[in-house]
């Protein structure tokens, strides 16, 4: 069934036709939310709690489900990142090791050691996010990670989109600064960047 | 420097660069001096892998469904309803009631009493005995002898009746003595089986000794036994406003603890009566045996408990309307929850 289909059922209140979309978008919302919030448990908090807003203020959907249900999926992470500090339990500025995602299982042609690797890399990578300002990771990820534009960026983050951009240069700078201070541990081919734009410049 | 201004406009564009949104003009200009400066080179290259790191994650499958579920609408609902206006009734009543007794309805003192307590029953009975006359404070002899209802023992007595042996001390405001006595004849009676002087002269004693407790000094009360022996025995009015006199120069409020239920109960029934501020309370073994409601009478006298009952009485009908309210709207609104079932597409 199309998705516009299911949305027309589920604002008359079929339950079946939204769980549909549920099914489509949860993988990516968990997703989001993880890289957000860095905690498996939150995320699912957040995730939960965005498709069970989404069904009761699906009469507000004005324009495409997808920005609008990331808009409250971001705005339910940013629940979590407030209830996360008034507890003062784990904040988004100290993820810790042992709540970072299970590592992808292996492809087939995978050897042990690059998927050693992989995991890895992915591990810094979401303790790099986790350094970000809360808005600039929240842009970085709805860019990088769910490929969003910078008009819808700035429509869900509710931001300029000269905002946008700052969030998502900066973001990417300083996710870029960090992976790099964490060198060896990346791919060779990281490392060599700079080598690469040096013969380009000596060309 | 010209260099320096060209990299500073180049680091602007290289994020955007990587996202392949700048336009044409910017885009070959910026490629140009890409070409010929290895910084911005390296800068531009970085940020291209960081965010080709990025999308190259794998997508986390959800751990579990974020499937919904209706919410079973639950049979005490309806009940939940009624409770709610049950509730605002009640709470409305009860604001009316007390704002009437605020506002002194049904405080006639010469007419009958529809529903008479035990206490103004014995009140009646023991009209001949003229006990609540001789403590001065609840001459209910004019009420009419043998009527079991004791539908008119509280009945006014005359201001003669009432200053009898009761002399209004100079510098005291007068009181409202007609509520006063009514209160008395109701609250007090309880004593008014106490015939024999000895008895008289037993409470009297009572009395100073629990003031004394109390921390009322030795002068305040005096006035209590500085009448004439008979005087106090023959007419305890004396006592009853000498304890007045006690109680209202010495505390403001005073907590009377008796030995006996019977002791003091009368007197201090009376001093309240003829104007002592307030008595917090009155026990016999800790248990309480004279309610605050037996207050003071005089038209000045305060009642901090009605404002309050007035405001909880209304706050309780504003909840409960506030209750009811979200209860229609959640009856209108869809309750759902999470189905906590599993991801079909998550890999074991």
């Amino acid at each position: 069934m199309q998705e516009e289909e299911l949305l027309r059922r589920s604002r008359e209140g079929d339950l079946d036709c939204f769980n549909a979309l549920v099914e489509r978008y949860q993988d990516s919302i968990y997703g989001l939310a993880l890289r957000l919030l860095g905690d498996s448990a939150r995320a699912e908090d957040a995730a939960q709690d965005a498709f069970i807003a989404a069904f009761r203020s699906l009469r507000s959907l004005r324009g495409s489900f997808r920005p609008w249900l990331f808009r409250i999926a971001v705005n339910c992470c940013y629940d979590q990142l407030r209830l996360a500090r008034r507890r003062r339990e784990t904040s988004l500025d100290a993820l810790r090791a042992e709540e970072t995602p299970p590592a992808p299982l292996r492809d087939p042609g995978e050897s042990p050691e690059d998927h050693a690797q992989r995991a890895e890399l992915e591990m810094q990578i979401n303790l790099g996010l986790s350094r970000l300002q809360p808005d600039r990771r929240v842009a970085l990820a709805l860019r990088d990670i769910q490929g969003f534009t910078y008009e819808d960026i700035a429509r869900i983050t509710r931001a300029s989109l000269g905002t946008v951009k700052s969030r998502i240069s900066r973001g990417r700078a300083e996710l870029r600064d960090y992976l790099l201070a964490q060198g060896e541990l990346l791919p060779s081919r990281y490392r060599h960047l700079s080598d690469e734009g040096s013969k380009a410049a000596s060309r | 420097m010209a260099r320096g201004r060209d990299c500073r406009r180049a680091l602007r564009l290289v994020s955007e660069h990587v996202d392949e949104r700048l336009n044409a003009r910017e885009r070959v200009a910026l490629e140009r001096h890409l070409e010929g400066c290895s910084d911005c080179r390296r800068e531009y290259e970085t940020l291209r892998f960081t965010a080709s790191l990025l999308r190259s994650l794998p997508e986390p499958r959800a751990p579990r469904s974020f499937a919904l579920e209706r919410r079973p609408m639950r049979a005490p609902a309806r009940w939940a309803w009624g409770f709610s206006a049950a509730t605002a009734l009640t709470a409305a009543a009860l604001v009316f009631v007390f704002a009437a007794d605020q506002a002194g309805l049904g405080r006639e003192t010469s007419g009958p009493q529809p529903e008479p307590t035990a206490q103004s029953v014995v009140a009646a009975q023991d009209k001949s005995e003229g006990q609540a006359q001789a403590f001065g404070a609840a001459p209910a002899a004019e009420a009419p002898a043998g009527k079991g209802g004791g539908a008119e023992a509280v009945e006014t007595p005359s201001e003669e009746d009432m200053l009898a042996g009761a002399p209004q001390p100079a510098g005291q405001p007068p009181v409202d003595r007609e509520q006063a006595v009514v209160r008395v004849v109701v609250e007090a009676s309880a004593d008014t089986q106490a015939a024999a002087d000895e008895e008289v002269a037993t409470r009297m004693s009572a009395l100073t000794r629990t003031l004394k407790e109390f921390g009322v000094k030795d002068e305040q009360i005096a006035p209590i036994t500085q009448g004439s022996e008979e005087q106090q025995l023959t007419s305890p009015a004396v006592g009853a406003t000498a304890a007045r006199n006690a109680l209202f120069s010495a505390v403001d409020g005073v907590e009377v603890t008796l030995d006996q239920p019977d002791q003091v109960g009368a007197l201090t029934a009376a001093a309240l009566a003829n104007g002592a501020s307030r008595v917090e309370k009155i026990a016999f073994d800790g248990e309480q045996v004279l309610s605050p409601a037996v207050q003071g009478g005089g038209e000045d006298r305060t009642w901090p408990a009605v404002p309050l009952l007035i405001g909880l009485g209304g706050a309780t009908a504003l909840g409960s309307c506030v209750a009811g309210a979200a209860f229609l709207r959640s009856r209108r609104a869809v309750r759902v929850s999470a189905a906590n079932r599993p991801n079909p597409r998550r890999e074991s």
